[in-house]
């Protein structure tokens, strides 16, 4: 299938689905591929658009008249027969009760016999092709074998006379489920009655081996008894049917209601029809689709699946008074329902059903068993008045004899332990009063001792001295190890936890300890850089938090982050999204545990940018920022970083507003909390560095970069990381302004300072190496060609290092690297280039928009040079017109493509007058900011210039 | 005009009605006419040029010429479709010749261009809009017929659904990708 066959398809898919859920799709069918489904986000995006102004952009007549053309009219009606009147069997038809994809249902009598039976007749209207008749005569077959009061009979069947097929079904004069809600308003117990009987259609179903496939609130009609029927086996199939058809008619289904597996384009089975309940319930107790994006709400549906969490903030008043009432066992129920993972699921409907009875009786969930804090207080919801009498009293405690026995067991190990907490205690002081002690100038011979050798001198008398209890020495050792970790030293760390591990006696009772010094250990392991052994130790603690607290404890959530950052480290974001997800799940699924709800969106925020869905990554980072705000407060640590990341993802996306107010509420908070004189609020200054240089107040952004590097200057003698990157804003600021010379002392700088700490290799010296590259283009071409050709291969050589497992949604990272150095290899070679290279760069140049978005500055950056040094003086133009729309809100990058523009007009008409002076009003807006902010001699202002003077 | 008469019409030229012939002309004539108007005149009054009507003319002779007879009324505008995209080419390919020759006498279409610079660009647009088409095709077939049965033969959603056996909701959406893909890919 060729790669435009393949983005119809899944932008055909995508159309079909709610605006809303059109990137989450495309991202779902285009699994595997990253360019693919960009391309079909960037043409939905066109669609919407074309929607609105058809010809809008289309630089060219004839496109425009097409395109205007295209802008389609509603569509018309296939076989728009008047069905009113006509006899199909022994029905006559008397109204048109509704249309679908493939057919339409009519309202119909029966006529002969003795008395009058209402039916509803669904006919296959249009063109009847193969796969729909087979399609109308399985779903006849498969409701031939179904017998249940909550599911519309089938009555009949047939062919009309011009060959197209027909069933007839028992009419249910009934509501749609969603109509029933919004008409009648239904108390939470009779909308809970109604699921309840749902499960249970659902129930005979599977039973009979039937997979519904397409469950929405649409195929749901309430008759006046409040009894619920279940339309529309249409995509129906048998749970063993091959699946010869299957490709076709799981695209059928409506993707708002889809189970992720239906989603990936795999089978559906009775656990997606679980999943779908699990939808149906949700809507059922929220009046409110689960996957619908409401932007009124700060906390939007695809990160909390808990109804509680929403119906706190629906506009209808009726159920957000019950909010409440849905916390705890109905929030469980939805949640359990819609595990991503299919075998977390209930088993059957049946036990959806089961478990929403016992809801209604105030009885503990089957599935929440074991918890005894829950069960005691479902107890005592139960039986309220009763719960005082002796008998009942004794009947709790046999009830829990078990449990209790084993509180107490741990109660026992709990004062083992208690005891050596406080030996622990006692010894800590002690050793830091000695510490202390030797940290006295008196006692120092002199000469002040830094933090570091006070800690070393302690961890030196810690091996000398004789301790009673292995353990108690084990915990010093593991809490030096976490001062180590603190200040900056993994080393002495690992040692430290490493020994700390060995000396921790063997047993259970330990087992929490052991796990937690694992955690610390990974910490260090990551810190030396030692990721296989760091998410061995984690994998450690994994195992141990399982047995011990639970696969879905918040343990268990906190290590499987900490195994995503370095799946994530190593460029592995699909294994890393998948652990998030399941940290999301799990922690999502308790009480108070919003913090390490936020953490896990943070990660898959992070996740999605660096693999270029930037869109996605703004949603994860402003949920997981409201989470923390409201936690946290703005003004916390870790809020801050949430904001640093929404920072980055707005700068490159090149939503200029939004950027700017954010990294303005960054510095301002970074200020606040660390001080004006600290590393992250220096750190925070390199948006708004990149913020003036784009909005053209060059000179401000050239005194900012400098500030910055003084500050870093201040903090650390050696320069670190944090340096190179601000050389680099530096060198980036006067190259704007053009001067190019001290740009590339600057550059070189940031260059070699990452050669000096053997990171030469890592993904942030390929970016600044890059630049280096472009900058020595202004003079030396062929140091220039050199330097990208070697980065070329780097980024090559770092790509094909990757483990095998690596997917292409791993690689965009790699793909952009490769992608730059190409183009730039490209541009040096310009003047030898044939029109076919020039294909082949365009060609990058597209997959580079596909990457980063075509309003990202970034790209529109390489766009511009590409389409200034393009041979097509023609193709040029029209580029160069149709990109400047992009960077309208980028004054800088606007004045440039201006000023290109311009020029090329000329020299495709250089006689014209007219044109001429037409160039020259386009460009002189921008000369009284280009003059004030650009180095006089500089080539732009050289060329603007020009342009004026003609 | 009714989509029955000219299918009878062309089943009645089959069984040898030559007169038929004649009154498909008719009927096909005034729908392609409008749609050329519509589609690809600019208001064009220059002596010279090619209009609308000559078009249409040049399509009928070609689909007449041609040996096979249309089966049914869609069946005759998918044909027309395929002549009028190829004239068009044609015509734009020539203008563009006359071009690159630095001719100085003006022979140019009323169909592509009102004259002056302007024609001349049409016929560079138009160029790259049939390679666009041409990209399509190579690609995606069944989309690109979709668009030129619409664009060139004046065939509607309903239309184009019966003559390529496809239901009205994938041509909708079909219809919708190429206009985007188009979009795109001229900007």
């Amino acid at each position: 299938m060729s790669n435009v066959q393949r983005q119809r398809e899944i932008f055909e898919a995508a159309l079909a689905a709610l605006p809303a859920e059109r990137e989450a799709i495309v991202h779902q069918l285009a699994q595997q591929d990253f360019a693919l489904a960009e391309a079909v986000l960037a043409l939905l995006a066109t669609d919407a658009d074309a929607a609105i102004n058809p010809g809008a952009g289309a630089a060219m007549a004839p496109v425009q008249k097409m395109l205007q053309s295209l802008t389609l009219q509603t569509p018309a009606h296939l076989g728009e027969r008047d069905w009113i009147g006509q006899q199909i069997g022994p029905y006559q038809v008397q109204a048109e009760l509704g249309r679908g994809g493939m057919g339409v249902v009519l309202l119909a009598q029966r006529t002969q016999g003795d008395f009058a039976q209402a039916v509803a007749i669904k006919v296959v209207h249009g063109i009847v092709d193969q796969q729909a008749k087979a399609r109308f005569s399985r779903e006849r077959e498969l409701l031939a074998r179904l017998n249940h009061p909550n599911i519309a009979k089938l009555i009949d069947g047939g062919e009309l006379t011009c060959g197209q097929p027909y069933l007839v079904m028992e009419f249910v004069p009934g509501l749609p489920l969603c109509t029933w809600m919004q008409t009648q308003r239904p108390s939470l117990v009779l909308r809970l009655e109604v699921f309840r009987e749902l499960c249970s259609a659902m129930q005979h179903a599977h039973q009979h081996l039937i997979v519904h496939r397409d469950l929405k609130p649409a195929n749901v009609l309430i008759d006046e008894h409040n009894r619920p029927k279940l339309l529309d086996f249409g995509i129906a199939r048998l749970v063993d049917q091959s699946i010869g058809e299957h490709a076709t008619t799981e695209r059928m289904m409506t993707l708002a209601y889809a189970s992720p597996e239906q989603l990936r384009g795999g089978m559906a089975t009775t656990a997606s029809d679980i999943y779908t309940l699990g939808l149906l319930l949700y809507e059922i107790l929220v009046g409110e689709s689960m996957r619908s994006e409401q932007e009124s709400h700060a906390n939007r549906s695809f990160i909390s699946k808990k109804p509680s969490d929403r119906a706190r903030l629906v506009a209808d008043a009726s159920i957000r008074d019950q909010a409440g009432r849905l916390r705890g066992d109905l929030d469980h129920i939805v949640l359990k329902c819609t595990r991503t993972e299919a075998a977390e699921r209930y088993v059957s409907a049946a036990a959806v059903a089961q478990d929403v009875t016992r809801y209604l009786q105030h009885r503990p969930l089957e599935s929440r068993r074991g918890e005894l804090r829950y069960a005691v207080w479902k107890f005592i919801r139960r039986n309220p008045l009763s719960v005082a009498s002796f008998g009942v009293l004794m009947l709790a405690l046999s009830w829990f004899s078990v449990q209790l026995k084993l509180e107490r067991d741990r109660a026992q190990t709990a004062a083992v332990i208690a005891t050596e907490q406080a030996e622990l205690a006692k010894q800590t002081t002690q050793y830091l009063v000695t510490l202390f002690k030797s940290a006295d100038p008196a006692n120092a011979r002199g000469k002040e001792l830094s933090a570091r050798e006070v800690v070393d001198r302690g961890f030196a008398s810690l091996k000398a001295s004789p301790l009673d209890s292995p353990t108690v020495r084990a915990k010093l050792l593991a809490t030096f190890g976490e001062i180590y970790l603190e200040i900056g030293m993994p080393e002495p760390a690992l040692a430290g936890l490493e020994q700390a591990l060995q000396l921790l006696p063997v047993g259970e009772a330990y087992d929490l300890e052991r796990a937690l010094i694992f955690e610390h250990l990974s910490n260090a392991q990551q810190g030396a850089n030692q990721i296989p052994a760091a998410t061995q130790s984690a994998q450690q603690a994994q195992t141990i938090y399982e047995t011990k607290r639970g696969k879905q404890s918040i343990e268990v959530a906190r290590v499987l982050i900490r195994l995503g950052i370095y799946e994530q480290s190593n460029d592995q974001f699909s294994q890393a999204r998948l652990l998030f997800e399941r940290a999301l799940e799990i922690a999502q699924a308790q009480p108070g545990q919003r913090d390490m709800v936020a953490e896990a969106l943070q990660f898959l925020g992070v996740g999605a940018a660096r693999t270029h869905q930037l869109e996605l990554a703004e949603r994860y980072l402003r949920e997981a920022l409201t989470i923390k705000r409201a936690a946290l407060g703005s003004d916390h640590p870790r809020t801050l970083d949430t904001l640093q990341a929404l920072t980055v993802v707005l700068g490159r996306k090149g939503d200029i507003p939004a950027w700017d107010a954010v990294a303005k509420e960054l510095t301002e908070g970074r200020k606040r909390v660390h001080g004006p004189d600290s590393s992250p609020y220096f750190q925070s200054l390199f948006a708004r560095v990149s913020l003036l240089s784009y909005q053209l107040e060059l000179r401000a952004a050239e005194s900012l970069a400098r500030e910055m590097i003084a500050g870093f200057d201040k903090l650390s003698a050696e320069p670190l990381m944090e340096d190179t990157l601000a050389y680099d804003s530096l060198a980036n600021v006067l190259e704007e302004r053009g001067e190019v010379a001290e740009a590339l002392v600057w550059q070189q700088r940031a260059v070699d300072v990452l050669s000096n700490n053997q990171a030469l290799q890592s993904k942030t010296a390929f970016a600044l190496r890059l630049r280096l590259a472009q900058l020595q283009l202004h003079g030396k071409q062929a140091i220039a060609r050199q330097q990208a050709e070697q980065l070329l291969a780097d980024v090559l050589r770092a790509d094909q290092a990757q483990p095998a497992r690596t997917t292409n949604l791993d690689r965009p990272q790699a793909s952009l690297d490769a992608l730059e150095a190409r183009l730039l290899i490209r541009r040096i070679d310009d003047s030898a280039a044939s029109p076919h290279d020039n294909e082949q760069a365009q060609l990058w140049l597209d997959q580079l928009q596909r990457l980063r978005g075509r309003t990202s500055p970034l790209w529109l950056l390489r766009a511009l040079e590409f389409a200034e040094h393009d041979s097509n003086p023609q193709r040029a133009l029209t580029n160069l017109q149709r990109w400047r729309a992009y960077a309208k809100n980028l004054p800088l990058l606007d004045a440039k493509y201006a000023i290109a523009i311009a020029e090329r007009r000329i020299a495709l008409q250089p006689n014209d007058t007219n044109v001429r002076r037409q160039a020259g009003a386009l460009v002189a807006p921008f000369a009284p900011a280009l003059r004030g902010e650009l180095a006089p001699g500089s080539a732009l202002l050289l060329r603007l210039e020009a342009l004026l003077k003609r | 005009m009714t989509s029955d008469n000219i299918t009878e019409l062309l089943a009645a030229w089959r069984s040898g009605d030559a007169s038929a012939q004649m009154r498909v002309s008719t009927l096909a004539y005034d729908r392609l006419k409008a749609l050329a108007v519509q589609r690809f005149a600019r208001e064009s009054s220059a002596e010279n040029m090619l209009q609308p009507t000559a078009l249409v003319h040049e399509a009928l002779m070609r689909l007449w010429g041609a040996d096979a007879t249309p089966n049914d009324r869609q069946h005759l505008f998918a044909l027309a479709s395929m002549h009028m995209r190829s004239i068009l080419f044609d015509h734009a390919r020539a203008r563009l010749a006359q071009k690159r020759g630095g001719s100085a006498f003006k022979v140019t279409l009323g169909v592509l261009a009102e004259g002056s610079a302007d024609s001349a660009q049409d016929a560079v647009d138009f160029m790259a809009l049939e390679q666009a088409i041409q990209r399509l095709e190579s690609e995606d077939s069944r989309t690109a017929k979709m668009l030129c049965l619409h664009y060139f033969g004046g065939l509607d959603q309903r239309e184009i659904a019966e003559q390529m056996l496809l239901s009205l909701t994938t041509v909708e959406r079909g219809l919708r990708f190429a206009r985007a893909w188009l979009k795109d890919a001229l900007g």
